[in-house]
């Protein structure tokens, strides 16, 4: 009975809040105050996430309106991005409850949630964000076992980017929609004598570059594995054409440096504000740099178009998102947190700041609506928006990360000469049927 | 023929020394020099060899929030203290071990040894087990229990032999004069060992100063971060903050030169010291 | 020597010994013996026994299942290839500068100094250092290379280049470590050695290989155990620099552990290789102790 009270409460308090803060936008508008609406008021919780990150330092900067709002605390716990998901797997397994709200990253999501540290999202969290208004694409990425462990406040899926001015020049008109165009651009656009490369690849023996293998992949139509059987497709010619197409674009048209066995998002969005590169297939926070003329040389010379097509129009989808830890020792407090966070006057902001798009219809649909933002970014979240819709998620396994970490080696091995193909592909096959049986 | 010989030895000399601190230098002259450059050139291909203009923007950039300087204080404290407590904690161990051996003190000198032959990683999840059943996560006293064993694995091992040189003769003279052991330790031993205390004190202490994987693992909040852990949060998944983390690296650079410059100030004078005496 | 003295002092002695040593291994105890116990435990549980606090004991197959793993071999392997060849690096140009400091040139005390720096740079911020100036297109090594004509290789991208990446910045961070332990320790060997050396005509080769190298075995021995241990665990700059890339040619012992335990979470498998890769340091600082000519007794 006290619980049910409890709930409807929340409940009441959190529609308030998404109404006012979808009403006017502005935080001022909450001006009720007295005890009755800020039931939590006092309370202090602890958002878990990874440091220096545009998207965390977006959210840094408004949270002060949600304390505002609520009364409650909310104290940023920060790690680097190479080491939240240990940290996190260390506090989550010695159950510290340190950890109210974690930032969360797609990969490692079906493994907490395997492992019982994420809360469900429950029905009643679903109707007060109305979930509905999410992308069903938005939604598996926070997922696992048909479960929803968490709630998306951003999504994207590598796109292209390319230099107008380069293109004019080489008497290219429209960026490249299918592989086999991508590759002869490619090579058209390469002038070693000027620096210039086609395009830049990511090899490096680390996570990152995975996820662009993973693209290539399902625009092969191919995949690691049948999600629904749980067998390993990964030994087929569709994977096997994703690895030639990427190692003839680097060895044998040499469109893209060799430096690119070594690098990994970093280094290729160093190259291309540079203007080394005349396109690349990276992801969206890319754009906002680009134009940023205190760190590009190549502000309104980019232009943007959908990831490129092999038999499938589709690449790999990736998200943040908000959820619960099961340890949390103020847990509606916390959603409250999530619920906030994800709302629709929240997003909205968060994409025209960022330039990434996030999977609330009504949050796209009234960027696109608004007056104050700019045709450019309008188009730019649109494109993305529209791929992400095409894309899928491939993270719906407790191992992923150790399937990301072997297919990091395969693509090393290959890109760099180490192995052959053939030979390279039957290996990891082997290894990942060990890893997802969880062996 | 003596001067000609002598004007090859200086010139083979010379050509070590500077060739050998290029090598050392440049590195860290790179660093200073991408700190100080506007973002723009940073990236520039071929690299930019002057900051033109020099820009103190990365430097402004990092200091202005203050998280810097109380992470800096953090590590301060951290640093110093442990260094303190396992030097005061090392000096008569190792003095021990080396002078008064007894039943058994052998295994337990290379036990100790060992514990730094562990890779650390090992470590990590039980010594964060311990600080939590000991409430102490996310705290500063966290991180000066769990360096004091890797700086005493370090400073025990390194003074030892240094201890083991030591006259008898000396020793006997200051039991003579009617000095205990442990005050011969201190008025005669420390005195001619300072050259090699100021050593393993220097190690020790950036042996702390430097330490990343059990800072990463225990520490959260501003209470008790130290600047490596903050420094690597420069590390994105988007990018690599090069200019504000090299801005951050000099900065973090700083106090460990100094103190090592203290540090061999006595080194020096330990030195002549010894010179008198040996 | 040693012996005379003992005798003499007898049980005063010992007690000194003990009350001296003491605080140290009671502080060792306290901080670090539940870590490796529990450790040591996990090596021969089942790795779900982090998750449920409960150890599972399994014997040794973690012990087995690391030894027959190709990775672990191949981080064995590699460890073992970039200890031999950082530390013989480092040893040779220790002594080449420290002999070079010790004839004191005027302004030996600059040169000091300054190859004192590197000790105070983290080994995360070393690693990332040198990824900065060995990276291609943008990096500045390579450029200057190229105005003495030399076209400089793309370090990452093959497993040589990457590989003598790894040595060249683990070499840059611990060389002053050997140069300033070598330079310290010439400086208290007596003059009058060498003046007899000098009366029977030795040459400057003779006079290292006869008089300095045998005066400084505790150093040396110091060295070689203090860098063996800390070489045969480098994680920092390997993970840092190339991440074990490409493939897995620089992967090595401490990045095998890291990755085993936490991206693969088979917490026991690494536990286990931990304790394999202690006793191999061991065995080799045992057997340095062998080589060095010493009985025990002496080097103890």
């Amino acid at each position: 009975m006290k619980k049910m009270l409890a709930t409807i409460l929340a409940l009441a308090m959190a529609i308030s809040v998404t109404a006012c803060a979808s009403g006017g936008g502005s935080s001022s508008a909450s001006q009720q105050s007295g005890n009755s609406d800020k039931p939590y008021e006092g309370t202090k919780i602890v958002y878990a996430g990874e440091s220096g990150s545009a998207f965390g330092e977006f959210y840094k900067s408004v949270t002060p309106e949600f304390t505002e709002e609520t009364g409650i605390n909310v104290e940023f716990f920060e790690v680097a991005h190479a080491n939240t998901h240990d940290r996190f797997l260390t506090e989550a397994l010695a159950g510290t409850g340190s950890i109210d709200v974690y930032q969360l990253d797609q990969p490692w999501i079906p493994e907490f949630a395997s492992m019982g540290y994420l809360e469900e999202v429950t029905d009643e969290i679903k109707t007060q964000i109305d979930i509905d208004d999410f992308s069903e694409s938005g939604l598996s990425t926070m997922s696992y076992n048909g479960t929803l462990y968490g709630i998306p406040f951003q999504y994207h899926t590598p796109v292209i980017f390319y230099r107008t001015d380069l293109f004019e020049a080489a008497g290219l008109d429209s960026p490249p929609e299918t592989w086999d165009e991508y590759r002869e651009y490619a090579k058209i656009l390469t002038d070693e004598e000027k620096g210039i490369y086609g395009t830049c690849l990511e090899a490096a023996a680390v996570l990152e570059p995975v996820t662009h293998f993973l693209d290539k992949i399902l625009q092969a139509g191919g995949n690691y594995w049948n999600a629904e059987t749980g067998e390993v497709t990964f030994d087929s010619p569709e994977v096997k054409n994703a690895l030639q197409w990427m190692y003839d674009l680097q060895h044998v048209d040499k469109s893209s440096p060799e430096g690119a066995l070594g690098y990994e998002n970093g280094d290729v969005y160093n190259l291309f504000l540079e203007g080394q590169v005349a396109m690349v297939s990276e992801w969206p926070y890319f754009y906002a740099g680009a134009q940023d003329p205190e760190q590009s040389n190549v502000v309104g010379k980019v232009g943007i178009a959908a990831p490129p097509k092999g038999t499938d129009a589709t690449s790999a989808l990736w998200a943040f998102g908000y959820g619960v830890s099961s340890a949390s020792k103020n847990k509606d407090a916390a959603w409250m947190y999530c619920v906030w966070a994800t709302s629709k006057d929240v997003l909205t902001r968060f994409s025209i700041d960022q330039a990434t798009p996030n999977p609330r219809a009504s949050a796209m649909a009234a960027i696109q609506d608004s007056s104050e933002v700019g045709d450019d970014i309008k188009n730019v979240l649109g494109v993305i928006d529209e791929s992400c819709l095409r894309a899928q998620n491939v993270t719906n396994t407790p191992y992923f990360p150790a399937v990301q970490e072997r297919l990091s080696l395969t693509l090393s091995n290959v890109m760099s000469g180490i192995t052959g193909i053939d030979e390279e592909v039957a290996a990891t096959a082997k290894d990942l049927k060990g890893i997802l049986s969880g062996s | 023929m003596k001067g000609y010989k002598k004007v090859i030895g200086y010139f083979i000399k010379y050509f070590v020394l500077f060739l050998t601190s290029i090598f050392v230098l440049f590195p860290f002259l790179w660093t200073l020099i991408t700190s100080l450059k506007p973002e723009v050139q940073i990236f520039a291909i071929p690299p930019i060899w002057l900051p033109d203009p020099v820009s103190f923007k990365n430097y402004i950039d990092a200091f202005s929030s203050g998280d810097f300087v109380q992470r800096f204080g953090n590590s301060v404290i951290i640093a110093l203290g442990s260094t303190l407590l396992s030097m005061l904690i090392g000096i008569p161990a190792s003095y021990g071990f080396a002078r008064y051996p007894y039943k058994g003190s052998k295994t337990v000198f290379l036990l100790i040894t060992a514990v730094r032959m562990l890779p650390v990683v090992v470590l990590g999840i039980p010594m964060y087990l311990m600080m939590r059943n000991l409430g102490l996560l996310d705290t500063k006293l966290a991180l000066i229990i769990i360096y004091i064993p890797l700086q005493l694995t370090l400073n025990i091992w390194m003074m030892y032999g240094n201890f083991k040189k030591v006259p008898g003769e000396l020793i006997q003279a200051s039991y003579i004069d009617g000095l205990g052991p442990l005050s011969t330790l201190v008025r005669i031993v420390v005195p001619i060992t300072v050259p090699m205390i100021a050593v393993a004190t220097v190690f020790s202490f950036l042996a702390s100063w430097n330490e990343f994987f059990f800072a990463m693992l225990t520490t959260s909040s501003a209470r008790s971060m130290t600047l490596p852990v903050y420094i690597a949060g420069n590390i994105t998944s988007q990018r690599i903050f090069w200019g504000r983390m090299t801005a951050m690296g000099i900065a973090f650079a700083i106090p460990a030169i100094l103190f090592t410059l203290i540090a061999q100030k006595g080194l020096v004078r330990g030195l002549t010291a010894g010179a008198v005496k040996g | 020597m040693l012996s005379k003295t003992a005798t003499k002092l007898g049980s005063r002695e010992k007690r000194s010994g003990i009350l001296m040593t003491l605080p140290a291994i009671l502080v060792m105890i306290a901080t670090v013996l539940y870590p490796i116990g529990w450790s040591l435990l996990l090596s021969f549980s089942d790795s779900a026994s982090v998750f449920s606090g409960k150890f599972d004991f399994i014997g040794f197959d973690n012990y087995i299942k690391a030894i027959q793993s190709s990775d672990f071999q191949n981080a064995l392997v590699n460890t073992l290839k970039f200890v031999a060849c950082t530390i013989v690096l480092e040893i040779i140009v220790g002594f080449i500068v420290s002999l070079t400091l010790n004839s004191q040139p005027p302004g030996h005390k600059v040169f000091k100094l300054l190859y004192t720096l590197p000790l105070m740079i983290a080994p995360l911020v070393s690693g990332l250092q040198w990824r900065w100036m060995l990276t291609d297109q943008y990096g500045v090594v390579n450029n200057i290379l190229s105005i003495f004509g030399v076209k400089g290789p793309t370090w990452f991208a093959n497993p040589t280049s990457a590989f003598a990446a790894i040595i060249l910045a683990n070499v840059w961070l611990a060389v002053p470590f050997c140069i300033l332990v070598l330079v310290s320790a010439l400086l208290s060997l007596p003059e009058t050695l060498y003046e007899a050396g000098r009366l029977d005509g030795a040459n400057l080769i003779q006079e290292f290989w006869y008089i300095t190298l045998p005066q400084l075995k505790y150093t040396i021995l110091t060295i070689l155990v203090i860098r063996l241990a800390d070489a045969f665990r480098v994680f920092d700059i390997v993970y840092v620099l190339t991440s074990g890339g490409p493939g897995n040619s620089t992967e090595v012992a401490s990045t095998y552990i890291y990755t085993t335990s936490f991206t693969r979470l088979h917490f026991g498998v690494g536990a286990a290789a931990s304790f394999m890769s202690l006793i191999i340091v061991g065995i080799a600082c045992f057997t340095l102790f062998k080589l060095m000519g010493d009985s025990e007794e002496d080097v103890m």
